[in-house]
């Protein structure tokens, strides 16, 4: 960002009353809250009443950082644009140590504020979360509740027993046969 | 046994609205959970899970499992793993899964696929006959003429069983004579189009003289029924060859026609909508003693052709507004093509290559093609050239086969007319 043009700035407000004061162009990456700039209705604070502090504190760091990446990639020799290693490596990287809850609030935030890059980070965490379990981990983990009798489960697996065997190259039947 | 689903639509899905002051039960809520996710993050969760855990998934509850079983949405599993093979020798069929790629995904497709079709009531009298997307048209073979069709997904080892129209009874399908069209991401109804010409033995009124007609019988899962086209005169009597396709409701036909007189030969492509036709040229005019042909996979039209001097395959891109062109995917010329050959399946062993390929995956650059010793696979981008492992059953020692294009979906064919059309389309947020 140049010197010379004044920074805007967006007050945003979280479900637990807190209020965060960010750049216009940081808020400008959720979609949501750039089609309500560019409409102008927005000139007090906006209330993101899905979304709480520690969320959206994550939230505004994810959009801050996208700012940096794209406001110098204008220039050539960019030091901050990133080879899709890095960007990978970095999306790991913002996404350690979030839990099932947290993670469950980031995606329920970025898909209602519309910021797909985080949506897709955040599927492909939940994505390595539920990957490798069995349902009544899954279920654990997210506090689902299993609606099913035992009847309907038993069917189910059956269905699909090959999914349900251990190893994971077990196959079903020998072609000499 | 019936499991009542719970209709996703019902679950809680509303957007808090934008405007509204904050409220105190908001407030009180307890930790956001799973199940606060809408219906279309937890679709796109669950559908980038590889195969093994995505079943696994569905007796997770009874949401997940609705979301998952095509009642509400149609999940499309995000890759193409590659073709079913499909070996006639004897008039009898053994189909193979053929993954493409040594990876995890490729191994619990391959697992899962019923390869045999081992769940329709005529097995082993199989007789596969056209694939579109995850569904395969099946017939009973020689020992059943007349016999219905079976359109069915060897991943769920779901069928659904069609008659076969009036005129088509008593006679030996053919492929080139029926088509598959189904697409998941644009319909959740499938099409089967019986085509009938009057060069075909199939065809009563045939006469040397007479102009090339045409006669189509499409099923649509829609109405669930056959409706017949009337004959149509299709192309001028110099015509000696067609060849046809469907995706996504449109036909596409290639003619060949013949000028004995300049002993050249002219293709053209129409792309017909049951009543208006469209022309489209081919991208390339063809030699004598060759012909392109036309095929789909992976949602896409593409156009092979190879001669003496060249193979080349095209992928017909079409977009709203605009006039549908060819882009060229692949090119290569017969030396370097047989050098490669030689190189990558030992000398001897690729002689009777048929350089237009069965199916051309546009999505992964490869191009399924057959020769004397079953098939090969051709990776156009790192121009390197494979053997299809064929497993030979029940005694089958010919080597001609076919191969069809396989997208592994979770659609259940038997469901089809009981999809209402609006469930069909998923809002994309």
């Amino acid at each position: 960002m140049s010197e010379s043009t004044e920074k805007k700035m967006v007050r945003l407000r979280s479900s637990d009353g807190e209020v965060f004061e960010v750049e216009e162009s940081v808020a400008k990456v959720a979609k949501t809250l750039q089609d309500m700039l560019e409409e102008d209705c927005a000139d007090a604070v906006i209330p993101i009443t899905c979304v709480r502090a520690p969320i959206l504190t994550k939230v505004i760091d994810y959009c801050k950082d996208q700012v940096m990446i794209s406001s110098s990639s204008s220039t050539t020799n960019n030091p901050n644009e990133r080879t899709e290693q890095e960007r990978k490596a970095w999306g790991q990287k913002f996404m350690e140590g979030v839990d099932s809850s947290t993670l469950c609030e980031l995606l329920v935030a970025s898909n209602f504020l519309n910021i797909e890059g985080l949506l897709n980070l955040g599927v492909d965490k939940m994505v390595s979360m539920i990957q490798g379990k069995y349902p009544q981990e899954i279920r654990d983990m997210f506090n689902v509740v299993n609606d099913f009798t035992p009847e309907e489960e038993e069917e189910i697996r059956n269905q699909n027993a090959w999914a349900f065997e251990r190893d994971p190259y077990y196959k079903k039947r020998s072609s000499s046969k | 046994m019936e499991i009542e689903l719970m209709d996703p639509s019902s679950a809680k899905q509303d957007v808090p609205n934008w405007f509204l002051p904050l409220r105190d039960e908001e407030k009180m809520r307890g930790p956001t959970e799973i199940c606060d996710l809408n219906n279309d993050v937890m679709t796109e969760i669950l559908l980038r899970l590889p195969l093994r855990p995505l079943i696994t998934s569905k007796c997770v509850s009874k949401h997940w499992y609705g979301l998952l079983s095509g009642v509400s949405i149609k999940p499309q599993l995000a890759h193409t793993t590659g073709v079913f093979s499909y070996d006639d020798g004897d008039e009898w069929g053994y189909l193979r899964h053929v993954p493409e790629a040594d990876d995890e995904y490729a191994q619990d497709v391959h697992s899962a696929v019923d390869t045999a079709l081992s769940f329709l009531p005529t097995f082993p009298d199989v007789l596969v006959v056209a694939g579109s997307h995850g569904l395969l048209l099946a017939t009973a073979g020689t020992q059943k003429r007349g016999g219905s069709f079976f359109v069915c997904n060897p991943l769920t080892k779901k069928y659904r069983e069609v008659p076969r129209p009036r005129t088509a009874r008593g006679h030996r399908m053919r492929m080139h004579s029926v088509g598959l069209d189904f697409n998941p991401k644009t319909s959740p109804f499938f099409k089967i189009i019986f085509y009938r010409h009057s060069h075909d033995r199939l065809f009563r009124k045939r006469t040397a003289n007479r102009p090339l007609e045409l006669e189509l019988e499409i099923y649509s899962s829609e109405v669930g029924k056959w409706v017949n086209s009337e004959a149509t005169e299709w192309a001028s009597a110099s015509c000696t060859y067609t060849h046809m396709v469907s995706l996504n409701g449109v036909i596409y036909r290639v003619d060949r026609k013949q000028q004995q007189e300049e002993e050249e030969e002219e293709e053209q492509q129409a792309k017909q909508k049951i009543v208006e036709v469209d022309e489209l040229r081919v991208p390339v005019a063809t030699a004598t003693s060759s012909y392109g042909s036309i095929g789909q996979a992976a949602g896409s039209i593409y156009y092979a052709y190879g001669d003496k001097e060249k193979s080349t395959v095209w992928v017909l891109r079409e977009e709203k507004g605009k006039a549908s062109w060819w882009e060229l995917k692949h090119h290569v010329t017969m030396s370097k093509f047989t050098g490669l050959a030689e190189r990558d399946l030992g000398a001897g062993d690729w002689k009777n290559i048929v350089y237009q390929p069965m199916v051309f995956l546009s999505s992964h650059e490869l191009a399924f093609l057959e020769d004397s010793g079953g098939g090969v696979i051709y990776d156009c981008d790192k121009a390197r050239f494979k053997r299809m492992e064929i497993v030979r059953q029940h005694g089958i020692t010919s080597a001609r086969f076919k191969a069809f294009p396989f997208t592994p979906c979770l659609y259940d064919p038997s469901l089809a007319s009981a999809v209402p059309a609006a469930a069909g389309a998923s809002t994309s947020g």
